[in-house]
């Protein structure tokens, strides 16, 4: 009743590990499967070892969190490491990041073996020359998409920002670029200021904002990009309820990326929007998730 | 994130100051706050009280609070994490180091759980002990040195390997390697591990702190041996970028 195929993958359920979110080892991955995670994404893993920025990396919020972690892996040559000695019996998206096309394609060529699919960050939007700065850039998307997929028979999934005006013209960008599916949003770009300490918290000062608070603006983006694209939609943002998934589905997502939720309710989301997703479609008359998929569209 | 004024700082051991804040927290034992010095840095800290943590002079986070004083403001956020459970009447303190203030925490706040508490408690040195008025709280201290200048010659975890049958329960924390002896010596039973590694966001966001399938962050820092079985503890840890690295 769950099971989807999404960007070329199929998924016991459409519910995915977002990127960054305790996705560094390969223990946490199965773990995440364990509770409930059709499949998980890894933290961007990028040319060389990060430490990211240095704290306060988080910021609290009522309806969120802002993080300015930034980019913080091991470096692709560890990660293979570690990586290639495991065997996982559910799918692994590994997210990668670079600088220019050509960092993107000598990644996917590199950890190709580990992949069962790439998340493209094109749209972290915290690290100065990553991320967002290049994913707002439809011609940057396009070569990015494109190289990406001469140097690989791995499905491609663009990661796609909000912090532009009109989100379709990226997501439209990486599909002609035959990028397999887009994922949508990352982050949105944010601030936090403690009034006592007269400054930025973060120690980046920008970071992104996640969470509910999100949750409205990243559905607009997916139901926007449902209306021109035809390749598959991965929704994320702010996802913390079943209702908010179904929500995501009925607007024209495929599969959903938990992530702030975790932090909310630990890995037990999974399992709680999972089983909330199947008494909605039992209640309602549905055989399957797919038949919700785009509904609200028509 | 809140501001605290620093009501009192003392020098609790050799490299070793105690900080009370002028604001009390709702907490259970074991578990820690997050610390921000603006401009500085943000660290995690294990809660001593519900208003005091001990620091050990080690890098230049802890220096720049070694600076502050009565009357300075600090931020903090949290108390996060699992604390301890008390279980167990005659039970062990296992010590290392500056690994001192959450089972002062324990002792104080659920000394009355139990019958018989034994501290022992290593450092190099006579000067490096802190122990805050924990004679108020237990029953028995033996002290280890690691050159025999004061207390026992030798390590804590000797001095539980002979006495082991004298308790039914071990809480423990120290350096690495020593816990690590702890579970061994009690097969990984009727334990309780307050367990560190390098932690950025402390609420179970970043997976930074990773040990195992856990969180230490969320899932800890105080663990179960039984837990800790098929983890890394005692082995390896990793560093800020992820990568494996050396104890």
């Amino acid at each position: 009743m769950l099971s989807i195929e999404v960007a070329k993958l199929k998924l016991e359920n459409p519910l995915i590990l977002a990127s960054g979110v305790s996705d560094m080892t390969p223990a946490l991955l199965r773990r995440a499967h364990d509770e409930g995670a059709g499949a998980v994404v890894t933290k961007s893993i990028g040319k060389e070892p990060r430490k990211g920025y240095e704290n306060p990396t988080i910021v609290e919020l009522p309806y969120g969190l802002i993080n300015a972690m930034g980019l913080p892996n091991p470096g692709w040559e560890a990660f293979y490491d570690e990586f290639s000695k495991e065997k996982f019996d559910f799918p692994i998206i590994v997210s990668i990041f670079g600088r220019d096309e050509k960092e993107f394609a000598f990644l996917v060529e590199k950890l190709n073996e580990i992949a069962d699919a790439f998340e493209l960050n094109l749209s972290c939007p915290h690290a100065k020359g990553y991320g967002m700065e290049i994913g707002q850039n439809p011609e940057m998307v396009y070569k990015i998409v494109r190289a990406v997929k001469d140097a690989t028979d791995k499905p491609i999934i663009a990661k796609l920002t909000p912090n532009i005006d009109d989100i379709t013209k990226i997501g439209l960008a990486a599909e002609k670029a035959d990028a397999d599916a887009v994922s949508a949003i990352n982050t949105l770009k944010a601030i936090a200021i403690d009034i006592y300490a007269r400054k930025p918290i973060l120690s980046n000062k920008v970071g992104g904002y996640s969470g509910q608070g999100v949750k409205p603006i990243a559905l607009r983006a997916v139901y926007d990009l449902a209306r021109v694209l035809d390749i598959d939609i991965i929704g994320v943002g702010g996802i913390t309820t079943w209702q908010d998934a179904i929500e995501f589905l009925m607007a024209g997502a495929k599969a959903l990326q938990i992530g702030t939720a975790v932090y909310l309710k630990g890995f037990n989301v999974f399992k709680e929007i999972n089983g909330g997703i199947e008494r909605f479609l039992i209640e309602e008359g549905f055989k399957s998730v797919k038949d919700i998929i785009g509904i609200a569209l028509e | 994130m809140k501001r605290v004024k620093i009501a009192e700082t003392w020098e609790e051991a050799g490299n070793i100051k105690a900080f009370r804040f002028n604001e009390t927290l709702n907490f259970i034992p074991g578990q820690f706050i997050m610390l921000w010095i603006p401009n500085v840095g943000e660290k995690p800290f294990s809660l001593a009280d519900k208003d005091l943590i001990l620091v050990k002079k080690v890098g230049p986070f802890t220096s720049k609070l070694f600076e502050l004083g009565e009357g300075d403001y600090v931020w903090i956020r949290g108390p996060y994490g699992r604390g301890f459970t008390p279980k167990g009447k005659k039970i062990a303190l296992i010590a290392g180091g500056i690994g001192i203030p959450p089972l002062y925490a324990l002792v104080k706040h659920f000394g009355n759980d139990f019958e018989k508490i034994t501290l022992i408690y290593g450092a190099r040195s006579k000067e490096e002990f802190a122990l805050l008025d924990i004679e108020n709280y237990v029953d028995e201290i033996v002290f280890t040195t690691d050159d025999g200048s004061f207390g026992l010659k030798g390590f804590p975890t000797d001095v539980l390997r002979r006495r082991k049958g004298e308790f039914d329960y071990v809480y423990t924390c120290g350096p690495e390697i020593m816990m690590a002896k702890v579970l061994e010596i009690m097969n990984f039973k009727n334990v309780q591990v307050s367990a560190e590694r390098y932690m950025k966001c402390g609420i179970g966001v970043c997976g930074s702190c990773a040990l195992g399938k856990y969180l230490v962050c969320k899932d800890g820092p105080v663990f179960y041996g039984e837990e800790l079985k098929e983890t890394e503890l005692g082995r390896f840890k990793r560093s800020p970028d992820g990568r494996i690295g050396m104890l």
